[in-house]
């Protein structure tokens, strides 16, 4: 079983199967997102109480569900890491950790843009948006830490405990809004119960949100394109001189 | 015509906001695929 998987998660398996998938991946990006993009800024109704300020949404929650799905899967492979001791694994925390701080970053820049004409400020040091600073702030530890840390092996380690141990803010920053009374709202989009929002409002969002995640996969594989080649030419050199 | 191009760029008031957040996630978004893209370009398709 464990060969099983060492053999399809290999890097040249990776490379050859996220090398078919990726003009797939980025048409359905494309498709997606334009309609995404198109129908939550010019034709879903305007929203009875926000007016079409709520308009934010489509880009803000994407950002801010990315935020947290992308510490996750950093926090997956630095398990995979550190139990199995999977090559990919590292390099999926490090290129994961700059596009993670990124969407960290622009779902608190556009929260604020939400914040400011519907709550009347900026930035409030609310449960749910303090906690998401602080996952901004996780993400900037690991990537100064990794240019310090993961030179070798204990310190690439290291750093996935690291990540792992960060791991604890990610419930925190999800039940934020119902342990504490907080200005954010609540989740619009819940799993096992009717979402409070409209329906008509509802397909852009998720198409954004499925846009989203496609791009994170793209672009992470773009990100790891060149040492995943280095590591294949390594492995092969390595071969020969057997 | 002119008259629903301005209430889509007034966004009931909103434009500013709502313009700016689509703006920087977009612009977010470019380069986070255009530096990597760039790289390869220059130096991964010899490997």
């Amino acid at each position: 079983m464990w060969a099983l998987i060492h053999h399809f998660i290999s890097p040249q398996k990776y490379f050859r199967l996220a090398t078919s998938l990726l003009p797939w991946f980025t048409a359905l990006f494309i498709l997606l997102f334009s309609y995404g993009l198109i129908d939550g800024l010019f034709i879903v109704p305007a929203d009875y109480l926000q007016g079409d300020g709520f308009r934010i949404i489509y880009v803000h929650a994407p950002c801010a569900f990315l935020s947290l799905f992308i510490y996750s899967m950093m926090a997956l492979a630095a398990f995979v890491h550190i139990v199995w001791r999977i090559k990919l694994a590292p390099l999926v925390v490090q290129h994961s950790a700059t596009i993670g701080a990124t969407f960290t970053f622009l779902s608190l820049v556009t929260g604020s843009l939400w914040g400011k004409p519907m709550w009347g400020t900026w930035w409030i040091w609310d449960a749910r948006l303090t906690s998401q600073l602080i996952l901004f702030f996780l993400y900037l530890a690991i990537i100064f830490l990794q240019s310090s840390l993961a030179q070798n092996a204990n310190g690439k380690r290291a750093l996935s405990i690291f990540v792992l141990v960060g791991f604890v803010d990610i419930p925190i920053i999800h039940y934020s809004v119902y342990w504490w009374n907080t200005l954010h709202q609540g989740a619009s989009l819940k799993l096992f119960s009717p979402s409070s929002i409209d329906s008509s409002m509802i397909y852009p969002l998720l198409a954004m949100i499925v846009a989203f995640l496609l791009y994170y996969a793209i672009i992470l594989f773009l990100h790891m394109r060149p040492e995943i080649l280095t590591m294949m030419a390594t492995a092969e050199v390595g071969k020969e001189r057997k | 015509m002119i008259d629903y191009l301005k209430n889509i760029f007034y966004m009931g008031g909103y434009a500013t906001y709502v313009f700016s957040a689509y703006g920087i996630v977009l612009i977010a978004l470019f380069f986070l695929w255009f530096i990597p893209w760039r790289y390869w370009k220059k130096n991964g398709e010899k490997k």
